[in-house]
């Protein structure tokens, strides 16, 4: 009997339509810079994040080891998310909100050398300033080696 | 009058049910009879994961199903013959080495997200056999499982390749890529924006993904299914060795693999083509169009409900 009941609720299952709710999209999850490329990207699992670096053209002269030394003009940009787990797909993770911004543009100082000027900002536009080692950070995203674009 | 109207009406229903009855009975002898051939290459597992598959997927993906009576019954027997046929068709358990290695891998992968999906055993079979459903527990048993997999701690030590010999470049310019379904290569992408970045454990590679305007711009509007001319492209590299602070920066380049939207072009593959560029020299993957198959059927399986994306952004 329970067969037979079952045998007849899948034929009015197959027979019904299933709707299901399609996703939300969150476009505010992406950051768009004119004029930049792509230097590289990388993960912290430790921090829980996944970041991308972006440069001018001249950055990414540098970062692809074309130029040598650092020169004025330089720009660089680097986006930090969140990490979270890839919806339908368990074995990936994926960037999830924005947490900062970061930019690094390369001026020539008052000796003649060649320094950074630093910003961070939060997902929503914010300055942060404190508790950043700026010394560190710009030599972390200007220092890169470009990853392989064929 | 009342009365001689109930009985033509009894009559009629005898009538009725002495057909279907009859039918029932006559296509009997059409059922198609389900076959085990032999198992030639067995897959090897720990126990308590070969357990759990064997009760939950057995059935249809190996030489081994165990078909009960009500299964063999026409027209259930066509349902149920059906889905052995394509069941095998996809993997099989019992033809396991059929499979390269890193395929093995990916479909071990797969059939975790199958079962977290709720797709996989298939519902209708699950209604007349509750036994198979795999609980919480031995869902978690399994991904332990694929957690120890050679690809999930897989690091790219080698030298990064940053371009090819001047011979190979050369005969690169001359010729564009263009994979087996027609779809030609292309770095556009470049100056596309950037819909999705990704840590892909499973595999040990890492990925970024981008969108065409037309892709972004529906994204911004929320819109799905995406439009015709909707590109997507994903470019994948191994990952390096963690460094003391616990950054992974990309290794060496893999391939690029990228999805178009032409509704009427692609009408067989849910609308999208797909193409796969391997390599520094971007050799296009696939001996002939049949390899689509492979694509659309692991993305129609797990992300029908994102018009078959997985890299966008969702709340
Ligand atoms: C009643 C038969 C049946 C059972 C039981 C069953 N499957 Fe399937 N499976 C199918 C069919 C049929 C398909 C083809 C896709 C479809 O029809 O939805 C499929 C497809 C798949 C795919 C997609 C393969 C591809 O082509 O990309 C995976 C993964 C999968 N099954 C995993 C499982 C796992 C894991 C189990 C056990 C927990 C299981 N299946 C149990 C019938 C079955
Ligand atoms: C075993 C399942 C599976 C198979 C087979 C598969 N894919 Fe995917 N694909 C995924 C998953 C999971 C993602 C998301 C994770 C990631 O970015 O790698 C994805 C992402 C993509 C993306 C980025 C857009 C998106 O949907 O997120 C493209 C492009 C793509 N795949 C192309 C292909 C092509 C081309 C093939 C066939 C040669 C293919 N896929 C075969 C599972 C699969």
């Amino acid at each position: 009997m329970n067969k037979i009941f079952s045998a007849l609720t899948l034929v009015l299952v197959m027979l019904s339509c299933k709707q299901k709710a399609g996703p939300v999209l969150a476009a505010e999850y992406l950051h768009h810079e004119d004029g930049m490329q792509v230097i590289t990207s990388l993960i912290n699992n430790k921090n829980k994040t996944i970041s991308i670096i972006y440069g001018n053209q001249l950055a990414a002269a540098f970062a692809g080891n074309v130029q040598r030394e650092h020169q004025a003009g330089e720009k660089y940009v680097m986006v930090t998310s969140d990490q979270r787990p890839m919806p339908h797909w368990y074995g990936t993770n994926m960037n999830g909100a924005i947490l900062c911004v970061e930019y690094a543009t390369a001026v020539v100082t008052e000796e003649g050398g060649v320094g950074f000027d630093y910003m961070r900002r939060s997902g929503n536009g914010k300055l942060m300033t404190e508790g950043v080692d700026e010394t560190s950070r710009i030599r972390f995203m200007t220092g890169q080696p470009a990853a392989v674009h064929p | 009058m009342k009365k001689s109207g109930l009985t033509v009406k009894k009559k009629k229903l005898v009538v009725v049910f002495g057909t279907i009855l009859f039918i029932l009975a006559g296509i009997q002898f059409t059922s198609p009879s389900i076959k085990n051939p032999p198992s030639t290459s067995e897959i090897a597992l720990p126990a308590d994961v070969m357990a759990i598959l064997k009760r939950a997927c057995f059935d249809c993906h190996s030489n081994n199903s165990s078909v009960e009576w009500f299964d063999r019954i026409a027209p259930v027997s066509y349902l149920v013959s059906h889905d052995i046929n394509e069941g095998r068709s996809r993997f099989n358990f019992s033809e396991w080495e059929r499979n390269p290695p890193v395929v093995r891998e990916l479909l071990l992968w797969e059939m975790v997200n199958a079962i977290e999906e709720r797709k996989m055993p298939l519902q209708r079979y699950l209604r007349m056999h509750p036994e198979a459903a795999v609980s919480t527990t031995e869902l978690e048993i399994l991904k332990r499982y694929v957690n120890t997999l050679p690809g999930r701690h897989k690091v790219d030590t080698m030298a990064i390749a940053r371009a090819l010999p001047d011979s190979q470049i050369q005969q690169l310019m001359k010729a564009v890529p263009v994979s087996a379904n027609g779809i030609e290569y292309s770095d556009d992408y470049k100056n596309w924006k950037i819909i999705s970045t990704t840590d892909k454990y499973d595999g040990g590679s890492m990925r970024i993904v981008y969108g065409n305007d037309i892709m972004v711009n529906a994204i911004a509007a929320n819109k799905l299914p995406f439009p015709d001319g909707a590109q997507i492209v994903k470019v994948v590299w191994g990952k390096h060795l963690e460094d003391s602070l616990g950054n992974v920066f990309p290794g060496n380049f893999q391939n690029v693999q990228l999805m178009i939207k032409d509704s009427k072009r692609f009408s067989s593959t849910e609308g999208w083509g797909f193409a796969k560029f391997d390599g520094l020299q971007l050799k296009p993957f696939g001996a002939s169009a049949i390899f689509q198959t492979t694509c659309i059927n692991c993305h129609r399986l797990l992300a029908p409900e994102n018009d078959f994306v997985f890299n966008i952004p969702t709340k």
